[in-house]
Parts: structure tokens; sequence; C-alpha cells
């Protein structure tokens, strides 16, 4: 940008000096010159009498000299011819006389005669001086206008590519702690810079107040849940009544089933909004989705459902306990949603830069019009609600994907499910 | 055992404290952040129960002071907070063990019985570990039932070894997840239950009596 508006101001200065050069010279001249040639004709068109008391008593800023067929004075205000000044000099004269300067034609007359006729043009050479020496200044001062505007540019466009840097950086850390260093403070983009740092603390005390909230949620409600699931726990061993016992085990599951969800709620906010990567190490993904179906082979077994992987060998930056978790929901809804001797093909690899999990089923699949609905909380389709779980597996998932700067995708397996998850 | 619990909730500190006097155990609590650093210096106990968030003095910082005057008794550290950030957090300042709230009272009780018996300080090189007559030979990864060779794979070599490692105690699931599977995350299924289904198919084979039994509510126990 800066280069750009370099260039054309450039171009103007250019342009602005061609004009001045122009007007000053050429153009005086020509017109002068046409001045002359009408004045010529004029004095050639009058009778000898005529033309002598003209060129005698001339009109302001005019000189003439008129010499007979042999050189001598015969007439005119001017004391002698200048000198290099002969009847076979051509076109326009430029001389000087008596500290003026003056333009010139010469006309050989019929009688062998040479009539010179000039204008005085000491004013118009002084007004071209004084063109040349304005052109002159303008053409500085636009240069200087180039070069501070060039810095201006440059530092406009580093100070706000700045702005932006700092901005990238928090939408990809999450840190809200970052600030944009402000300068000085003297210019419009020092305080551009200082109003978008208080935007920011303004978002950090408020994103920091929601974790607070959802921290105190943690605490100050799942605390009675605890309490309430113990005191349950009390009574189940205080009473020996097998029926009691019974369904106070019952209220125990069921308060467990609670507090899981809700903390699982909790951590898919923790994820989002703490965007925490300082949990990163390599991970190597065949030894994370190895021990997944590992862990998972017992259950898919039971379901006669076959297990099968082709993975390459592909490391990244990532959150290992958060990355099993996510291959571990997938697996497991994998295996909860496929029938009795299904089959399962997990895959990872490398594809146009990007790093592709794959996870396919032979289940039910997900109808089209439910897919961008599964990421949401607590969704769960028409087909999952007689199956246990809490609805939040694959909002951890898609908010796990997204710590890792992923895309989550669905597609048909025909039949069954087909998620592609992009690293 | 004696313990203290420093927690600010009262009904949390009195369902341990119940649950720790029917079990046998005497300890003492204190509800805030100072005196329980003070009771902690001034007293001996076998472990401490430390809340996170405390008033006068933040749980982690606590514990931090203790270890700075080279006091090394055994800490797990309760918190509603569950992230695993926070857990390595609560584990760098020098707890031991970390529990997220809520938990049953066996996963604590499981828990705190094995840092009692870690810092009793017998790491001895075991070769070989045995539960009633299954034998597991350490150095050539094998076990033995009555003599009888017994086709394990490595985890649930790691699985048992667990398990014998802390013979005559409860062992939870979420114990055997962090320490055999090495990672910290919530299964959605029961996955634990069938691995454990599955080694007992293989150790029990043939036998008279269950050797890894189910502790209701609890977790798993491995016994002579």
């Amino acid at each position: 940008m800066a280069l750009v508006f370099t260039l054309l101001l450039g171009a103007g200065v250019l342009v602005l000096g061609y004009f001045g050069y122009y007007f000053t010279r050429d153009n005086f001249i020509g017109g002068t010159e046409e001045v002359i040639n009408s004045e010529m004709h004029y004095l050639l068109a009058m009778p000898p009498a005529g033309m002598q008391r003209e060129i005698n008593a001339p009109a302001p800023k005019r000189a003439y000299y008129l010499a007979d067929a042999d050189g001598h004075k015969a007439g005119g205000n001017m004391a002698a011819l200048p000198s290099g000044v002969s009847a076979a000099t051509q076109g326009t004269i430029v001389f000087e006389t008596g500290g003026n300067r003056f333009v010139g034609k010469t006309t050989r007359l019929t009688n062998g005669g040479l009539l010179l006729a000039a204008v005085d043009i000491t004013d118009f050479v002084a007004v071209g001086n004084l063109m040349l020496v304005l052109t002159a200044v303008a053409i500085v001062l636009m240069l200087l206008v180039i070069f501070s505007s060039f810095f201006i540019s440059t530092f406009v466009v580093n100070r706000t590519n700045r702005i932006a840097l700092t901005a990238q950086n928090i939408i990809e850390t999450g840190s809200l702690s970052q600030r944009i260093d402000a300068g000085t403070g003297w210019d419009d983009l020092s305080y551009a810079s200082s109003v978008v740092n208080g935007l920011l603390a303004r978002i950090e005390t408020l994103v920091e107040g929601v974790q607070r909230v959802s921290d105190n949620i943690a605490h100050d409600l799942r605390t009675p849940l605890t309490r309430l699931r113990n005191n349950l726990d009390t009574l189940r061993k205080e009473k020996d009544d097998p029926e009691t016992a019974e369904k106070t085990a019952q209220l125990i599951r069921e308060a467990d089933s609670l507090l899981a969800t809700f903390s699982a709620l909790l951590r898919i906010s923790r994820i989002e909004t703490a965007r925490a990567k300082n949990n990163f190490t390599t991970v190597s993904l065949p030894t994370l989705l190895r021990d997944v179906i590992e862990l998972y082979e017992p259950l898919a077994e039971e379901k006669e459902i076959a297990l099968a992987a082709d993975i390459e060998d592909i490391s990244l930056q990532g959150d290992k306990d958060l990355m099993f978790q996510a291959f571990a929901n997938l697996l497991d809804n994998a295996i909860k949603f496929s029938t009795r001797g299904g089959k399962i093909d997990m895959r990872i690899q490398a594809s146009e830069g990007r790093t592709l999990c794959i996870f396919a089923d032979s289940g039910p699949g997900i109808p089209a019009s439910e897919k961008d609905k599964v990421f949401t909380r607590f969704y769960r389709g028409d087909d999952s609600r007689s199956t246990p779980g809490s609805g939040l597996g694959l909002s951890l998932v898609a908010a796990v994907v997204s710590l890792h700067d992923g895309s989550i995708t669905l597609e048909d397996n025909n039949p069954g499910l087909r998620v592609v998850i992009a690293l | 055992m004696k313990l203290l619990i420093i927690e600010d909730d009262r009904s949390v500190a009195d369902y341990i404290r119940a649950g720790l006097k029917e079990k046998g155990h005497g300890c003492d609590h204190a509800d805030n952040g100072k005196e329980g650093l003070f009771l902690a210096m001034t007293e001996k106990y076998d472990v401490l129960i430390v809340d996170r968030m405390l008033p006068e003095l933040d749980g982690l910082a606590l514990i931090k002071t203790l270890r700075g005057a080279d006091n090394d008794t055994p800490a797990l550290i309760l918190s509603a907070l569950g992230e695993v950030d926070d857990r390595v957090k609560g584990l760098k300042s020098g707890g031991d063990d970390y529990l997220v709230k809520p938990f049953a009272f066996e996963e604590l009780m499981a828990r705190l019985e094995i840092l009692q018996k870690r810092a009793g300080g017998q790491k001895m090189t075991e070769t070989k570990l045995t539960a009633g007559d299954l034998e597991l030979d350490l150095l050539s990864r094998r076990a033995l039932r009555g003599g009888r060779h017994i086709d394990i794979q490595s985890r649930e070599y790691r699985l048992l070894e667990y398990l014998m490692r802390h013979k005559g105690q409860v062992v939870t699931r979420t114990m055997l997840l962090e320490n055999v599977w090495d990672y910290h995350f919530d299964p959605q299924t029961n996955v634990i239950d069938v691995h454990i289904s599955r080694l007992r198919r293989k150790i029990d084979l043939n036998a008279d009596s269950p050797l890894i039994k189910t502790v209701r509510g609890a977790g798993y126990i491995i016994e002579d």
C-alpha cells in the first residue's frame, strides 16, 4: 500500500515538473513568435511612410530596426542590429540590448532591405523564471510529502499489523491477557491501540467472570449435590433392610449420573473458554489410537463387532488426555450404535497437509437433518434416546477438536456414520 | 491411621469424618488453611486431606509451605476443579494424590490407604508378587496359578500387577484408569469392568474361588 501511494505521488510530481517547464519555455516564445508574425504582416502591408512612422515611434515593448539594401540603418528605434543577426538569420532570434531581453524576427524586404521586429520579453522571462522557481519549490515539497507519507504509511501499516497480530494471537491461544504495545501515545494509532487494550481488558474481566461463575457452579452446586449423594450413601449403610438398600442404591446412581453430567458440562465450558494449550505435548496418534482400541476391544468383542485400524505414523502437538477422551467417546459411540456383528473402521492418514482421523461404523448413522444438531449440548437423536448417555459426548469431542484448531464432519458411510476429524 | 482433614465445607468434612470413624481411624479437622497448616506442622499425621479452595490460606499454598519446611506427610488434594491442568498443578505443588469432588467415600479410603502404605516406605525391589496361589513373576512378566502358566496380554499383566501390588487394598476404577492406562479421562461406559471380567476368566479358570473380588460401590480387591 505504502509503495503504491508513493508511486502515485511520484507520477504527480513528474507531471507537475513537465508542466512548469513546458509553459515557461517553448510556449512563451512560441506565443511571442505569433505576435511578431502578425505585426510583420501589418507593417509590410503599409506604405513605406506609414511604416517609417510606425517603427520610429512604436508601441511600448516593441523594437524595430530597418536597414536598406546596403545594410545601413534606414529607420526604427534600435541603434544597431544586435550582433550575430543578419538577413540570413531565420526563425526567432533572442537577443539582449540595454539590459532587456527581446525576441525578434527578420524579414527581407522587396527593395533588398531588412526589417527586424522584436518584442521585449524581459517581464515574461522574469515571470517564467519565477514559475520555474515555484515549480522547483513545489517539486521539493512534493518529494517531502512522498517521503513523509511513505514513512507514515509504513508506520501505520506496522501498527495495524501489530494490532492484527495481537488479535490473531489471542484468537489462537485464547490468552486474553495479551495487550498491544501502545507506544508513545502521541499518534492516533496508539490511541486506537489503547482503546483496543481497554476493550481486551474488559473482555478479560467478563470472561474471568464467566469462568468464576462456572467455577462457583462447580463448587457451590456440586457440593450440595455431593452432600445429598453422601447422605444417601450413609443411609444405605445404616439401613439393613434390603428393599431400602436397593432403593437408596438407585438414588445414588441417579445422583451420580446427575453429577457426571454436570462435570461433563463444566468440562466442555472450561475447554471452550480457557483454550488452555499449556498441556500440549507431542502426541503420537498411533499410540493414542491403539490405546483407545485396546481399552474398548473387550467391549466390542462382547457385541461381536470387528475393529479394523489403518494407522499412519503421525505425531502432532496436542493434549494427550483430551484427545484420548475424544477418540474414546467416538469409539464408544460407534460400539454403542453398532448392531451385533457390525464393523468399525478407524483410520489415521495424512492428506493435503492435514491429518485425518476417521471413525466409520456400520450402525444406523445420523439423518442429514440432524447432522449439525448432534454437536449441540444435550442433543440426543431419536434413535439414541433409549441408550444410556448424557448427550454431551459429541459436544465434548467438538470442543476438543476446536481446541486443536481442527474441524469435524459427519459423513454417510452407507450404511453407518463416518466421523472425519481434520487436524 | 491418624488423619487431618482441612476442609471448609462442614458437610464434606463430616461425611469423611464419619466414614473414617466407622473404619476405626482417628482424625482432626481444621476449617481454614491457617489452622490446618498449624496443626499439620505441630502434630504427626499419617495422611492429610486438603481441600483446594480454603479460606485464609489456599490448599496448594499450604502444601507448598509444608514441603518447604521438610514435612513430607502425604497429602491428598480434594477439589471441585477436575481439569487435568488443575490436577497437574496440584501434584506439582507437592500433593501426592488428587481427588475430584464429588467422590465416593470408598474411592477416598482406597487412595488414603495406598498413600499411607507408600509413605511406609517399603519400596523393596520385589521380583515376585503373590496372592493366594497366584504368582506374578516381575522379571519374566509371567503369571502362574497353582504352578500352571496363564497366558496374559501386556495390559492384563499391568492390571494384575497393579492389583497385586496393592493386595488387600481396594482399588477403584479411576485408580486403574490413571495407573494402568495412564490417561486421565472419563469413560462413558464401564470399560474397566469388561477388562476385569476378562482377566478373571483367565486367572480363575478351573479354580474354586475367584481371586479378584468386586467391592460394591468401590472397585476391586485381590486377596490371599
